[in-house]
């Protein structure tokens, strides 16, 4: 069954143009501001032109009063859901991980886990919901959130693992092994500081997973966290709380993807 | 080291595919000597060189090293690749440092960390990159990088370097250095080496014999032996008795029945 | 791997030996269902379960069997949905990275935008599309619609972005237009990447359709989890899990016959 799924970590995406000039440098900030404003005004614009509701289209203006003044409850909220995504993330990559050594280094654990690995991958976790709370319940042990956040953030560590152990030099092996080093010690100096690269990459693309787990089992199971409150606001039609939460998601999200993208950098100077 | 190959054969074998890559080797290399062995892509130097190290089993025949036969990987010996395979995270030093650690790991370890360290230290300025002591491999360019791993390969103090195109990714000016570079090293260590390279000149330059491997399966088409005077000055190789060897080296693969050619008319 | 036919033998084999031959390779993963199967029967054997917690696995399959059609025109549901936003945000994902890749200037305002919210879980947009788009298809589409489109984009940028500069350059030796360029050498140079995005992108429209059934519970495979869990079948919970599996399996396996089939080429280099 399928081995090649390719969540293995992707070159790094040109985010702008290579800057050719110094006018360039100053434009890859000066644009998406631009292009920010731009937008804000066509918000604005639009809203005036159709005549939207605010419920349907709320202007800039509320969404910017909604952040100002229920920031903190927004940002307690986010901080409740970080602390499952945390935690889901921790867990799986863990799992994830130890799978990856396993997988790569057992011909026997490859063949009876790795399909059933995969397929967990490609189907929709969120069709297991229902039946992981008829089990558990809803804040009991193990919490149905972490659980699925970690179905979610295990996978690409495991395939990142598992290309970054396969992939080390065989005449580097052979060295070894032509001294007597044992197997273990070939992990332990070469394999491991070797894949250390891409697990890092894969890490980076579990914690994206992870909010995606966590996030939508606040939506459809309505409890703690970021996203059950966006639910609350829906279901009063509070279309600016919404757009604002989104914002405040996608702050995080970003903050936590460059968190752990600067940590790689830092760990992987000299690779 | 004393090298006696008798009748290897090696097979390999998949669910769908079944490949003879050696077939009846024999020959010997005698200790202290410089062996080159020339031949075709794909004709099996690598998996000859992985045989005579014990990496690999023989499908047939035994491997004599010092007349003790080889069943599996043995210390002593010394291996330089055609990438040179250095630890990225490592700095040179701990980079050449790398098999005293293996040996250490090992449990009836006798390595003397010091002992290791002075050699280190030694062959670093004998390659002529001891400034580079602390640097990493992605600060060095390819030809200091092979010499960090060359360094690598001697520090145990083998008895036998098994050198697999070494010079193979460089270029022709700084492979004819490296050249040199290696054989002035050989000198002063004196070991016994197998080279394996598919450029001619170089087999020439280098080596005391040059073995000719034939085509998969490979097997050995003859030898030429290099009698010219050692140590081997950069000037030889525009010399009549080492082009009259390189000749006779293309010969023996079959290369340049240049003969044929020339008489061709040009109409 | 073509060579000397008297140093390398290609072994023989028939179509039933070959089809032997796979079976027995995945004899490890045939031998672990079937021990999870045994393990599901010993557990009820020991514990004794409410067939409310944990039924039993012929209880499952009468469900499957006495519901196949319902589970079958929903799944067509599903399927048809996911197939929608997949083109809808395919389309879009393609031709705005066409549009970043030809102009820096959209390149610089817009793919900051791109990156902030391709880490944003589109189900978080989810309560907003279900306020401006209301219960009905159009939703799970454009929930869809929504992953696809980023991953579609974000793949494509990059696969254009990192085509071999000597092709292009030999296709402007050649005096090609920019627009034949594009069309004969950099996109397919660029399908690899594309490829890729297009095989998890339909699974993450597949993903993202079954959650929005999930919480709009009108059609579709997530309703029929919702219904089952409602009416208290937990014989049709994990019966419906079942047949998710199955088909989010298919539509990978899908996805990547999609992707050998237009990058033939690379596959053979990759695997040689």
């Amino acid at each position: 069954m399928a081995t090649d799924v390719e969540v293995v970590a992707p070159p790094s995406e040109p985010v702008a143009p290579p800057a050719r000039r110094s006018i360039d440098r100053i434009r890859r900030f000066s644009d998406p501001l631009i292009f920010g404003v731009l937008i804000t005004i066509g918000w604005q614009v639009i809203i005036q032109i159709f005549d939207f509701h605010p419920v349907v289209l709320p202007p800039p203006s509320r969404v910017w009063t909604v952040l100002s003044t229920q920031g903190d409850f927004l940002l307690e909220s986010m901080l409740d859901s970080l602390d499952t995504i945390i935690r889901g993330f921790l867990y799986g990559s863990l799992f994830g991980w130890a799978a990856g050594v396993a997988i790569t280094y057992s011909p026997i654990v490859r063949r009876a886990i790795h399909p059933i690995l995969v397929a967990l991958f490609v189907v929709p976790k969120a069709i297991f919901l229902p039946l992981l709370i008829l089990w558990w319940g809803v804040g009991g042990f193990p919490d149905h959130k972490i659980v699925v956040t970690m179905l979610l953030a295990f996978f690409p560590v495991t395939e990142n693992t598992i290309a970054g152990l396969s992939g080390v030099d065989r005449e580097m092996t052979e060295l070894s092994r032509s001294l007597g080093g044992s197997a273990l010690f070939m992990f332990r100096k070469i394999a491991l500081p070797f894949s250390l690269p891409f697990v890092l990459a894969g890490l980076r693309i579990a914690m994206t997973e992870a909010f995606i787990g966590t996030l939508f089992v606040e939506i459809l199971v309505p409890n703690e966290g970021i996203g059950s409150r966006i639910v609350d606001a829906q279901d009063v039609s509070n279309t600016q709380f919404i757009i604002a939460a989104i914002v405040v998601i996608a702050a995080f999200g970003l903050a936590a993807y460059f968190l752990l993208q600067w940590i790689e950098k830092r760990l992987t100077k000299w690779y | 080291m004393g090298i006696r190959l008798d009748g290897i054969g090696k097979i390999f074998e998949t669910d769908d595919l079944r490949v003879e890559a050696l077939s009846g080797i024999t020959a010997e290399v005698q200790d202290h000597e410089f062996v080159s062995i020339i031949g075709p892509s794909g004709c099996g130097k690598s998996t000859l060189l992985r045989l005579i190290s014990g990496l690999i089993p023989p499908t047939a025949g035994t491997t004599f090293l010092d007349d003790v036969a080889v069943d599996g990987p043995t210390g002593g010996i010394g291996f330089v690749f055609q990438a040179p395979t250095l630890l990225k995270w490592r700095t040179v030093f701990k980079n050449v440092m790398f098999p005293y650690e293996v040996l250490a790991s090992q449990r009836n370890a006798t390595a003397s960390k010091a002992e290791f360290e002075e050699r280190a230290h030694k062959l670093l300025k004998m390659a002529g990159i001891e400034e580079f002591t602390h640097a990493y491999p992605k600060q060095l360019s390819g030809g200091m990088q092979q010499r960090v791993s060359i360094c690598r390969a001697l520090i145990h103090d083998p008895d036998l370097l098994l050198m697999d195109e070494p010079f193979g990714a460089l270029d022709e000016f700084t492979r004819e250095r490296m050249n040199e570079e290696l054989l002035r090293i050989w000198r002063e260590t004196k070991k016994t080496v197998v080279f394996v390279t598919h450029h001619i000149p170089e087999a020439v330059f280098l080596s005391d014999r040059v073995l000719v491997m034939s085509r998969r399966p490979g097997t050995i088409l003859g030898e030429v032996e290099i009698d010219l005077p050692r140590p081997r000055l950069a000037e030889m190789r525009e010399s009549v008795e080492f082009l009259d060897r390189v000749v006779e080296t293309r010969h023996l693969i079959g290369l340049g029945s240049g003969a044929e050619l020339l008489s061709e008319d040009p109409v | 791997m073509v060579l000397r036919s008297d140093s390398v033998l290609k072994k023989p084999s028939t179509w039933p030996a070959e089809l032997l031959r796979r079976l027995w390779n995945a004899k490890e993963l045939i031998l672990t269902l079937l021990a999870a199967l045994i393990g599901w029967i010993i557990i009820l054997e020991i514990q004794d379960y409410h067939p409310l917690v944990l039924p039993p696995p012929g209880a499952v399959w009468e469900y499957l069997v006495a519901e196949w059609s319902s589970l079958a025109k929903e799944t067509l549901w599903s399927f048809y949905e996911m197939l929608l936003g997949f083109a809808l945000g395919g389309s879009l994902g393609f031709a705005m990275a066409i549009a970043i890749f030809y102009s820096p200037f959209v390149h610089r305002a817009v793919y900051p935008y791109v990156f902030g919210f391709r880490v944003v879980p589109k189900v978080a947009f989810l309560p907003l599309f279900l306020v401006w788009f209301g219960i009905g298809l159009t939703v799970k589409v454009v929930m869809a619609g929504t992953a696809v489109f980023f991953l579609v984009l974000v793949q494509t940028h990059l696969g254009l972005a990192t085509v071999d500069p000597s092709l292009v350059e030999l296709g402007k030796s050649l005096k090609m237009k920019e627009s034949l360029l594009l069309r004969q050498i950099r996109i397919p140079a660029a399908l690899p990447a594309i490829m890729v995005g297009i095989k998890l992108g339909i699974t993450y429209a597949l993903t993202n359709v079954v959650v929005a059934e999930m919480v709009v519970a009108t059609n579709g495979l997530g309703f029929l989890v919702v219904r089952a869990r409602q009416q208290s079948r937990t014989d049709g919970i994990i019966a419906v899990i079942i047949v998710t599996a199955i088909v989010g399996i298919l539509v990978y396996q899908l996805g990547r016959a999609v992707e050998r089939r237009f990058t033939f080429w690379y596959f053979e280099e990759r695997t040689g």
